[in-house]
């Protein structure tokens, strides 16, 4: 007879379209929320709330319609939420530890990633998405024109502004000019 | 302008943070596993769909209270109607200790009850899934557009048109397949059984013959008949003489390799079997002639080879094989193996895997045991532009082969996602493990175009021989494309020339299959030989 090897997991269940849908999903929302907060702790947190939320049907019918389309707008969402309310908390509760930490920051690629990920967390969600369609999940315009339900030229703009106001963001911390 | 969009570009390539596939298996492993801890605390049964209490507290108003309080009257009714948990007190029909009840459900699907088990009946998004909470049920599932889900503590089976009995005991669950196949997903581990196959979640379960399992039903002399016809008199006949499947005729000769060129040994060795629901072939070999109906053959056939195909493990990971090289020769002998099933006509690839086990105890004298170890390969995971293969009827399956044709690999058949990983170690020359979630059947079509590559180079050197893999086989390793064909290895071991594809095998998957190849540490389950002897004379 056959026998299964010993699970990880034992004794405890999922709904198995629950799990079907983590399953297929849980890569995409981590990564999109790994480049959004540039943390594995902070993507991890994101993927669990996401999923805890689903679990305890907190997600609307959308989620019927097209999960990936749905769990990779939470992801960017929910990731964008935490990064503001952390700086709502730095602001109130370490504002000048925050500023020096600003000013000693050099040129260094830690840094930089730190300055875009902080200038791409002041656009809206939906310039958000589009953004990290293209340089992270590396669509095509066209495909993410599809997958918003939106026009090409409508995508391409979007790209265009929201690059131009990572430009002005990064360049007034730093005192450049776009 | 242009120049500043292209540094900011740059900027947005270069410095956004990419999770590495460890990073996503690892937090994908620990979330999955708060959540199961989670899901246990939820009062059950649940339902993506159903609305949550907190929504329902969000209602403001009145008329908002009136029309929620309505929508949940409704939604209460609905689940009275969709959902019930049944405890069948009085067995009814049968002779004996064992009693059965019947229940008819909404999707034509039946389910026969033993008494005293514990059974809840729930909506699933695309079908019905029956919670088992303890007991058997035997399942004659309707065909129909949507899945059935048997799920007990441990387990979750998976079917579309077929006959299996699920047992739910205090150590863990069994499965036994009368007719069809079914998925049985256990944590992470997926694994398919098919007709007259049986499965236990705790390896302390011990094994019970069909005869046995389905002794309580009332309808335990249908379910027979049905696995008699279905798999063999043989199968059902034996099982309940407690014998094993065994062939009627088995010839096995041991024959020297008749060149030291892997390559000519690979294209005129290879083992095959042929039963009634298909050809199965071992992956290692290119024989191209098949065995006849109802037996299996085979010629230059390695120990590990019989053994990887009987236990469905990779023959690279059947380890301990004893070393029977004649004195200077760097190749190991070969068997020429000839075997025939009783009734060659009703054999199935299941009954022939067994006769070849018991051939493998009686002539070989083969002892072994399983063993896991982690390996360097990749992970098969949906792409990010989705499936690109449409789902097949489980009774259409039939295993995926490799054709070579005019340069090119073809990969077809309709198979389970977790098959085709297995055949892909073949083409990348490392382990591949489905990480896909998808349990069904598809109908699975992949070209590759082979090219030439230097087995110097690294493996890594570019895109054209990306995957290429390094030339030492080992049990993490399948043969590989390099060592399999033209790259044949001379007497001093080196590789002469390899085999590589482009677009290499990963971007082929992409954009043929929609499915992502990603390096990774993967799990790999082996086969060690304790004990083999020569095979005695015919």
């Amino acid at each position: 007879m056959a026998t299964l090897t010993a699970s990880d997991v034992t004794s405890k269940h999922l709904p198995q379209d629950f799990e079907n849908i983590f399953r297929c999903h849980y890569q995409l929302v981590y990564r999109t929320a790994f480049s959004v907060t540039g943390s594995p702790e902070d993507a991890e947190d994101v993927l669990q709330t996401i999923f805890l939320r689903l679990l305890r049907r907190e997600f609307p019918p959308d989620l019927d319609k097209d999960p990936r389309a749905y769990l990779y707008r939470a992801a960017v969402n929910a990731s964008l939420d935490l990064i503001r309310s952390r700086r709502r908390q730095v602001l109130i509760d370490d504002a000048d530890k925050f500023r020096e930490v600003q000013q000693v920051g050099g040129a260094s690629d830690e840094h930089l990633q730190g300055r875009l990920l902080d200038a791409i967390s002041r656009l809206k969600p939906k310039a958000v998405e589009i953004l990290f369609l293209k340089y992270v999940h590396h669509h095509k315009e066209a495909e993410i024109a599809k997958m918003m339900g939106s026009s090409r030229g409508a995508i391409a703009l979007s790209l265009f502004r929201s690059r131009a106001r990572i430009r002005k963001l990064m360049g007034a911390c730093s005192g450049e000019k776009s | 302008m242009s120049g500043g969009r292209g540094k900011t570009e740059e900027m947005l390539y270069r410095l956004l943070p990419k999770a590495s596939t460890h990073q996503v298996e690892s937090a994908g492993d620990r979330v999955l596993r708060r959540l199961l801890v989670e899901a246990d605390q939820l009062p059950v049964p649940v339902s993506p769909r159903a609305p949550s209490p907190q929504n329902v507290r969000k209602t403001v108003g009145f008329a908002a209270a009136v029309f929620a309080a309505s929508i949940v009257l409704a939604v209460l009714l609905v689940w009275t109607a969709m959902n019930h948990r049944i405890v069948p007190t009085k067995p009814v029909g049968v002779a004996g200790n064992a009693g059965a009840s019947m229940l008819a459900l909404p999707d034509g699907s039946h389910l026969e009850l033993r008494a005293g088990s514990d059974v809840a009946i729930e909506s699933a998004v695309d079908g019905i899934r029956l919670r088992l909470g303890g007991g058997s049920i035997i399942v004659t599932a309707a065909k129909q557009h949507g899945h059935l889900y048997v799920q007990t503590k441990d387990i979750t089976v998976s079917v579309v048109g077929t006959v299996f009995v699920v047992n739910a005991e205090e150590v863990g669950s069994r499965v036994a397949v009368i007719e069809g196949s079914v998925q049985i997903q256990q944590g992470l581990k997926s694994k398919t059984l098919r007709r007259g196959e049986q499965a236990a979640s705790d390896p302390s379960m011990p094994p019970v013959s069909m005869v046995e399992e389905v002794a309580w039903s009332s309808n335990a002399q249908s379910h027979l008949a049905r696995l008699q016809q279905q798999v063999s008199a043989a199968t059902v006949v034996r099982e309940a003489a407690g014998k094993p499947l065994e062939f009627e005729v088995i010839s096995v000769k041991a024959e020297l390799p008749v060149s030291q060129d892997m390559t000519l040994n690979a294209e005129i060795s290879g083992f095959s079997c042929h039963g009634t629901d298909g050809i199965g072939r071992s992956p290692l070999g290119q024989l191209p002639a098949a065995a006849g109906q109802g037996r299996c053959a085979g010629r230059y056939v390695s120990l590990p080879v019989l053994v990887g195909y009987a236990y469905d493990v990779y023959p690279r990971r059947v380890r301990g094989a004893p070393d029977w090289r004649p004195a200077g020769k760097p190749i190991d002998t070969g068997f020429q193996i000839e075997a025939k099933a009783e009734d060659a006509s009703t054999a199935t690839l299941a009954d022939l895997k067994q006769m070849l086990k018991a051939a493998l105890a009686n002539r070989f004298k083969l002892e072994f045991r399983r063993d896991t170890t982690e390996c360097s390969g990749y992970l098969l995971s949906v792409a990010n532009a989705g499936l690109r293969i449409s789902e097949a009827r489980p009774e259409d399956e039939s295993p995926v082969h490799r054709t070579p044709v005019n340069g090119r690999e073809i990969l077809k058949g309709k198979s389970s996602i977790a098959n085709f990983a297995n055949l892909l170690t073949e083409s990348v020359g490392m382990p591949v493990a489905d990480r896909t979630g998808l349990l069904g059947i598809y109908d699975i079509e992949l070209t590759l175009n082979r090219i030439f590559v230097s087995p110097l180079a690294p493996a890594d050197t570019g895109p054209r021989n990306a995957f290429a893999r390094a030339p030492a086989a080992n049990i993490c390793g399948g043969d590989g494309p390099n060592v399999r064909l033209r790259g044949a290895q001379n007497q001093a071991g080196e590789i002469r020339d390899a085999i590589g594809y482009d677009p290499p095998v990963a971007k082929a998957l992409e954009d043929q299959l929609g499915l992502r190849l990603e390096q990774a540490k993967v799990p790999v389950e082996t086969i060690v030989i304790d004990h083999a002897e020569r095979p005695t004379p015919n």
